[in-house]
């Protein structure tokens, strides 16, 4: 059998083929390193999305803390017959919540924004209800006792979902 | 119940809104509907991720309690129906008048009434005892 000396034609198509299978490890090498990089980059914002979702949460926690002290606040001044304070910080109060409904309507479950806007409309009755200053004839009982429920219901509501907020990030900051 | 959920909200006065509350109204008599109580409101889900919520409003004085918001609710969350009491003057949305509050009116008295049995119920087992 005689052996054919290998031409430029035959060089060339060595080359080729391990040109092209060198092509073939680096693109897969290439691939490999992308697809890496890819998965940190989807990690890596997936890790920004919990903070930012955590900070959403934690502020709307304070939010509505806040939103039951002042609830509470009021209160002690309606106990105390504060009219004339009473009626301004109610009129804070009522925009607050109006606010708090529609900045955080994203974090509060169903009920719980049906419960926030029962307590804007007892708030707004509350409003205008109040007598705004001292020599206004006095409220009765009665009528004390029926702000107060009014009042009491916001703090309830505003408590309750504060709490089910911090609770859900403390259970996040576990995992 | 034939009403379509998405055309609930099409007008304020939507004949098919008041539909959609006798229907549920019926049910909730028939035992279909499970009400559960939940703080101070009642809530029940329907098929097709429909929920439904009564806020309750303070008992004052010994009065009976009154509902004060009533809403229809999608899988998504979104709001299909919301009747308020006329009790209560609202700065969200209009109040309810004429038959979707009176359907609305009833359909709390059933609801309402299936809770208080909870109560009795339990004055029951005590005198079991």
């Amino acid at each position: 059998m005689q052996v054919e000396p290998l031409i430029s034609d035959h060089f060339m198509g060595i080359l080729g083929l391990i040109v092209g299978v060198v092509g073939v490890i680096v693109g897969a090498i290439g691939t490999f390193v992308a697809l890496r990089s890819d998965g940190k980059m989807k990690t890596a914002q997936q890790a920004q999305r919990r903070v930012e979702q955590k900070l959403l949460r934690h502020m709307a926690t304070r939010t509505l803390e806040t939103l039951t002290e002042n609830a509470l606040a009021i209160m002690a001044k309606i106990k105390r017959r504060e009219w004339g304070d009473v009626a301004e910080s109610a009129e804070n109060l009522g925009q607050r919540v109006v606010e708090i409904r529609g900045a955080w309507s994203h974090v509060l479950e169903p009920l719980e924004k049906d419960k926030l806007d029962a307590a804007a409309m007892n708030i707004q009755q509350f409003i205008d209800s109040a007598p705004t200053a001292a020599p206004e004839p006095q409220p009765s009982e009665q009528d004390v006792q029926v702000m107060l429920v009014r009042c009491r219901r916001l703090a309830e509501i505003s408590s309750e979902v504060a709490g089910r907020l911090s609770v859900e990030l403390m259970q996040h900051t576990e995992d | 119940m034939s009403t379509t959920i998405g055309a609930l909200m099409a007008f304020p006065d939507d004949p098919r809104k008041t539909e959609f509350v006798r229907s549920l109204l019926a049910k909730t008599k028939e035992g279909k509907v499970s009400w559960n109580k939940k703080g101070n409101a009642f809530t029940a889900a329907i098929p097709n991720g429909i929920v439904v919520n009564f806020v309750v409003g303070a008992s004052l004085f010994g009065t009976a309690p009154t509902w004060q918001l009533f809403t229809v609710r999608d899988r998504a969350g979104n709001e299909l129906l919301q009747v308020n009491s006329p009790d209560f003057i609202s700065i969200i949305s209009n109040t309810a008048t004429g038959p979707l509050l009176e359907a609305t009116n009833h359909l709390f008295a059933a609801v309402s009434g299936i809770s208080g049995d909870e109560l009795e119920q339990a004055i029951e087992s005590l005198k079991k005892l």
